[in-house]
């Protein structure tokens, strides 16, 4: 592929560090009081932001457009479509908070609000550092954004941190609320099911986190009933046990396909839920009504590990996953799954991107899997930017954190940017482009943890950088996704 | 124990009587040499009925929070002051749970506990709302409090709507797959089927719903039997509650029966006979029912030669409260304590940690689920996990 001009000619920016100064000047938002028939560009008052220009950037198919601070770096964001503005806004959150920026111009997001870590602290913190809200959920109609506390947030740790969740309302974006924080014995990710009327909140790792049974190797995923945020209920029962070869591990992470289906990823595999509806339950070996709290099992399973130098915990650990619900190549419409196998060591033994058939997993295989005799999903491919163009050779350098539109999935892999892959061809993923920022003079480097398609765009939260806007200026293979899924496709 | 509505039309004499003064006086640890010195005194109120019908209950809840002031004496007071108790009678009318409050506000209270009726209940909180004087509200029913919108009031009960939420997480952990509701026709229980019923429908369980006040039960056991139902939750009276149960297992309907907190009561075990055992209650948790409440219970039964009722437990919890407010806030002026009583820091009540929401209610109820073991009420879940 052939490198492009790395900053869009429009959008020069003057300086490594620009301040931008909202239309009325105001030093914190005033609220859309006024919002949408301000004069601003961004529909109302905007607040101070930063934008750090990738001087050292190597790009290819990508055009670099703008970067913003907002509160810190980030390991998720999200969006949420305001009917009443004509726009969507975009939430970050990250080691300093809660970020909030108008979308008005896509291009540019304009920071109206946040919520700092030192708002967040509870009592008996000892540090303003939120930890860290991976695939950062929302509710687009309630309008509410949930920041997931990991026990390890704000000076804690693992054994003696408190979990849980902030339910932030943020019905007006240019002031947004926190109603609650809720604990729960759960709190790596948190991820909306049935239409937000539920929480899965899942991670982290260890043993030892308050509330676990303690011959659990991680923390499986807690169900909190949401219909109503003023009274949050956890149930006492996990779900998705015994998931390592019957052994209850780490769920890290819980996306929701287009047809309503929970896949929760962690430690031994990535297995699907139904959570609504009446289904065959093909380990109960019954029909039977799925509730969020009383999933019914679909599929799933882990792959054989791809990496010779692999180690017992990240040869099995299946960070994310995207079940795609259409028919991509001669494979059949539903049966591939694209999993992140994070692997944080050398970048070329670093975790990669899998594709695996879900073919044979359907009759609760993988839910009866056990060291003697374990079950495995068959491995389609497997793909990393080692060796690859615009690859870095040291740092970190694992599969992170992607969203999905037609058929180019959009990567973080930390100190390796963020990678488009085309997998057009499940047997042969291939790079259509990349954008990864080295450190450098003025320049802060790059350390993507997620990638998100919008609106014809790409977001980037990095973990260094805050968000970085690109453009991706390949050819997009498949048939563009009307909706994307960030963490849950559900409605 | 009928707790829903049931004391609101008692009425008590005109004249609310002041009844009570110190109460560090007649506690027994005043005279522990070791006892720490405490300079001045804090004022808290307590306002329970103290004559007609709800007069024992009304001791109850004064005797829980004399033994709460007591205890706070003994363990360094408040701000280094001595916790003063004096208990006006709110009775159980609108007109008597005013004059209690403009009594217990006379006296120039730091804050209130107590409330009993929900109309005295209401009355008070109204009447003490301009002043801004935080009122915990111990034992009247939460709804109608709500609905006032008082800034300062804060009940300590849960609302109708949680009980439904109770009764629907429970029937979670049961992996239910057919729900049936039945209510006896009272207002009460229709509204509570009701909200059980359409939360049931949201999860998108089936569901079906009857009223019937007939006294054949015989007939709705068959039919809820045919109906496959797994699970019947009852919101009615309770010797009818039991009367059903005992009918539906005569039908052979095998699954779970849960009735409301209307059925805590010995006519329902009386009515069900041996078909009480394993059914399942939503009840507002009480010191009989709770291991964690054993202790206190111990050392009120010391003091008072007597067993706890609920609303001893519930006053006995909200004068903790208010205090753990006072010292949190510094200072006793009313605005400052009501600022801190949403935000407790690691406070626990006998059922868990104590917080509200922006509109008052418990963000965690106290409601748990009971069942019948052996003829009595044990606690089968106190449904929370913080």
């Amino acid at each position: 592929m052939k490198a492009k001009p790395l900053v869009a000619g429009a959008v020069a920016l003057a300086a490594a560090l620009a301040v931008q100064l909202g239309g009325a000047g105001a030093a914190f938002a005033a609220g859309p009081g006024s919002s949408p028939s301000d004069n601003s560009a961004h529909g109302g008052a905007v607040l101070e932001d930063v934008h750090n220009e990738p001087t050292t950037a190597v790009a290819g198919n990508v055009t670099f457009i703008d970067n913003v601070r907002g509160v810190s770096g980030y390991s998720a964001l999200n969006f949420i479509n305001y009917d009443k503005y004509g726009y969507d806004f975009m939430f970050a959150n990250g080691t300093g908070g809660l970020a909030v920026w108008s979308l008005k111009d896509p291009k540019h997001p304009a920071l109206v609000s946040k919520i700092t870590a030192a708002e967040l602290r509870l009592p008996g913190d000892t540090q303003d550092r939120f930890w860290e809200g991976e695939n950062m959920t929302v509710d687009p109609k309630r309008k509410l954004v949930f920041l997931t506390r990991d026990p390890r947030g704000f000076g804690g740790t693992v054994s003696t941190g408190q979990s849980g969740v902030y339910i932030v309302d943020v019905k007006n974006p240019w002031k947004p609320e926190v109603v609650t924080f809720h604990p729960i014995p759960a709190g790596h990710t948190a991820t909306c099911i049935n239409d937000c009327k539920y929480l899965w909140s899942v991670g982290p790792a260890n043993t030892g986190t308050p509330g676990q049974d303690p011959s659990w190797k991680g923390v499986p995923v807690r169900v909190t009933d949401i219909h109503d945020i003023k009274h949050p209920y956890t149930f006492d029962q996990a779900v998705d046990l015994g998931r390592h070869d019957g052994v209850t591990d780490y769920v890290h992470s819980v996306d929701v396909d287009k047809n309503g289906i929970a896949w929760a990823s962690g430690e031994g595999g990535v297995r699907g839920y139904w959570t609504e509806g009446r289904h065959y339950d093909p380990v109960q070996k019954r029909n039977r009504v799925a509730t969020a709290y009383d999933p019914v099992p679909y599929a799933g399973g882990t792959v054989v590990a791809t990496n010779p130098a692999g180690t017992d915990f990240f040869d099995f650990f299946d960070h994310n996953a995207y079940h795609n619900t259409e028919k991509v190549g001669d494979f059949d419409k539903g049966e591939l799954l694209y999993i992140t196998n994070e692997n944080i060591t050398t970048c070329s033994r670093a975790g990669e991107f899998k594709i695996a058939s879900l073919k044979g997993s359907y009759d609760g295989e993988g839910w009866r899997s056990t060291p003697e005799n374990p079950f495995r999903l068959d491995l389609i491919s497997h793909w990393s930017p080692w060796g690859k163009e615009g690859s870095a050779t040291t740092g970190s350098c694992s599969a992170h954190w992607f969203t999905v539109n037609g058929n180019i999935v959009a990567q973080g892999w930390y100190g390796q940017g963020t990678r488009f892959i085309d997998v057009s061809d499940p047997r042969n993923p291939t790079q259509v482009g990349y954008f990864r920022v080295p450190a450098g003079q003025g320049v802060t480097g790059g350390s993507a943890s997620a990638v998100y398609w919008h609106n014809g765009l790409v977001y980037v939260a990095d973990y260094n950088r805050g968000v970085d806007v690109l453009r991706f200026d390949g050819k997009l293979a498949g048939a563009p996704d009307d909706k994307i899924c960030w963490n849950s496709c559900d409605k | 124990m009928r707790r829903r509505g049931a004391v609101r039309s008692v009425a008590l004499g005109a004249a609310a009587l002041v009844v009570s003064g110190l109460l560090g006086a007649c506690s027994g640890s005043d005279e522990d040499e070791s006892a720490p010195k405490l300079r001045g005194e804090i004022t808290f109120g307590v306002l329970a009925p103290l004559s007609g019908d709800m007069a024992e209950r009304g001791q109850d809840l004064v005797d829980g929070a004399q033994l709460a002031a007591a205890e706070l004496n003994d363990q360094g007071g408040v701000l280094g002051r001595q916790v003063r108790v004096v208990v006006e009678d709110g009775g159980c009318t609108a007109a008597t749970g005013e004059q209690g409050a403009t009594g217990l506000a006379a006296k120039k209270v730091v804050g209130m506990v107590g409330g009993l009726c929900e109309d005295a209940a209401v009355a008070a909180a109204k009447a003490v709302a301009a002043s801004g004087t935080p009122f915990l509200v111990s034992s009247a029913p939460a709804d109608r409090l709500i609905e006032a919108g008082v800034p300062s009031a804060f009940p300590m009960e849960a609302t109708v709507y949680q009980e439904a939420l109770a009764a629907v997480h429970w029937m979670g952990y049961r992996s239910t797959q057919q729900v049936a509701v039945l209510d006896d026709g009272s207002a009460a229980a229709q509204r509570l089927s009701g909200l059980v019923t359409d939360r049931i429908k949201a999860d998108g369980l089936p569901v079906s719903r009857q009223s019937t006040d007939s006294p054949d039960l015989a007939k709705l056991a068959g039919t809820v039997t045919a109906s496959k139902a797994d699970f019947v939750y009852w919101t009615g009276a309770a010797e009818p509650g039991g009367r059903l149960v005992s009918a539906l297992r005569h039908a052979g309907y095998t699954g779970h029966f849960m009735a409301s907190s209307e059925s805590d009561s010995p006519e329902f075990l009386k009515a069900a006979g041996g078909a009480a055992e394993d059914a399942f209650l939503t009840t507002a948790a009480g010191p009989k029912l709770l291991p964690t409440a054993a202790d206190w219970a111990a050392r009120f039964k010391d003091r008072y030669r007597r067993d706890p009722g609920r609303d001893a437990m519930q006053a006995y919890d909200a004068l903790r409260a208010l205090a753990q407010a006072v010292r949190q806030a510094g200072d006793t002026a009313p605005s400052k304590v009501v600022d801190n009583i949403p935000r407790l820091e690691d406070f626990t009540t006998f059922t868990g940690v104590l917080r509200f929401a922006a509109d008052h209610s418990l963000t965690y109820d106290n409601y748990v689920i009971a069942q019948v073991r052996g003829g009595t009420f044990t606690l089968a879940s106190k449904l929370r996990t913080d």
